[in-house]
């Protein structure tokens, strides 16, 4: 009887869920997303692995674990604001892939191509820094993240070039 | 509402969304829709194909043993290529990934063996627990594979959502159409439980208007014309705008 009314319940919810789908994909979108400003400096201080390692030899466990959480969360808002400027990128790729000259659907296309493995990039680091919320020194973010993000430093300035042509 | 009423009702729900197929096939085949979407329009036929068998074997009164076992096929070689219709609309979204293309199709090829493993537990765990075993046994076996459909669906729908993509028209509308039909058919068997449907004819019947309504959906998508959204009019100077802000974004 349960396992019966736990079917019902989610079966309601993804007719509901469908019915808010339809809603979404016929209203009309009113503007492109506009882009967040981030700073860097900041972002490249929290993610330093020398500042950690620092910090984790001159403070005593217990308070580096208070601190290194605090750096973490603070990491947050930066992954929310790069997964922001990914979809509003995605969103500026998709226009120009149905342009007429050639050219910029190709540039189109990359740009989709890039941000949406930025927006993925943004989706698992977030993952990531809450599993090291609850073990902040077992799983160092500041590691974790500055490699896949000096990749991803490398697609955007190639990306860069390439449009500039 | 009368039986002969009922009939005839019924008669309608079974024709008219396997004529309905051929109208949406004839479509997507002028519009070339059938070279993106193979997989749908195979559906299409095949559905068409097996409404022609089926209604000959009525009609020449065939053993219902083997009437049964035809329906079945037609049910399971249906939810077959429900999965992939499922793995068609996650292609579209799957081709911008470019060279992780692979990796990500692998890990959705799992994602779709475990829930059609987790629907199977879950629907095993219904007959032999709460529901009467014996009562459809046979057509119980349909029913995990439209738990892990409509899981599948909310899948393809967060997938679009969370990239930011925008979903092809047609996309959307087999999507709905398939969630349409799946959930109907899983509440109804949820409900019968609890209510009686008589014969169960009524039963069939919300399950067929449910199934004329998707065809209706697939038919609508099938003949408007793509989305293309022009926000930001694709102008090469505010692409190197955007390039450059993600440029000075990622710089360290």
């Amino acid at each position: 009887m349960i396992l019966l009314i736990i079917l019902a319940s989610a079966v309601c919810a993804f007719l509901l869920f469908l019915a808010l789908q339809v809603r979404q994909y016929s209203r009309p979108v009113e503007k492109l997303p506009q882009l967040i400003p981030i700073d860097l400096e900041a972002f490249a201080a929290l993610t330093d692995p020398e500042e950690e390692t620092f910090l984790q030899g001159n403070l005593p466990t217990r308070e580096f674990r208070l601190v290194q959480r605090g750096r973490i969360r603070a990491l947050k808002p930066y992954l929310s604001a790069f997964s922001h400027n990914a979809s509003a990128l995605i969103v500026a790729g998709q226009s120009a892939r149905y342009h007429a000259d050639a050219q910029v659907a190709a540039s189109g296309v990359e740009i989709i191509q890039r941000a949406v493995r930025l927006k993925i990039w943004c989706g698992l680091s977030l993952v990531r820094l809450n599993s090291a919320i609850v073990f902040p020194a077992l799983s160092s973010p500041s590691s974790e993240i500055a490699r896949p993000y000096r990749l991803l430093t490398g697609m955007a300035l190639d990306l860069t070039d390439k449009s500039a042509i | 509402m009368n039986y002969s009423q009922l009939i005839w009702l019924y008669r309608y729900l079974w024709f008219a969304p396997h004529l309905l197929l051929l109208l949406v096939a004839a479509v997507m085949f002028r519009r070339k829709l059938h070279k993106q979407y193979p997989i749908f329009f195979s559906y299409l036929i095949f559905e068409f194909l097996q409404f022609c068998v089926l209604y000959s074997m009525s009609y020449l009164k065939a053993p219902i043993g083997v009437y049964v076992k035809a329906d079945l096929l037609d049910r399971i070689g249906g939810a077959v290529l429900h999965f992939g219709m499922i793995q068609e609309l996650f292609a579209v979204a799957l081709m911008f990934l470019g060279p992780v293309k692979n990796q990500m199709t692998r890990i959705l090829r799992w994602v779709t063996i475990a829930l059609i493993v987790l629907g199977s537990l879950f629907g095993w765990g219904l007959c032999y627990s709460s529901l009467k075993p014996g009562a459809f046994p046979t057509y119980w076996s349909i029913e995990p594979l439209q738990v892990a459909i409509c899981a599948l669906l909310f899948l393809v729908f967060l997938w679009h959502r969370f990239l930011g993509i925008r979903m092809p028209t047609l996309s959307f509308g087999i999507a709905l159409g398939m969630g349409l039909v799946a959930s109907v058919d899983l509440l109804l068997f949820a409900l019968k439980m609890f209510i009686v449907f008589g014969s169960g004819m009524k039963y069939h019947l919300v399950n067929m208007a449910a199934y004329q309504l998707a065809v209706l959906i697939w038919l609508y998508f099938a003949l408007v014309p793509e989305h293309i959204d022009t926000r930001s009019h694709a102008s090469l100077p505010q692409l190197r705008k955007q390039a450059a802000e993600l440029g000075r974004v990622a710089q360290l």
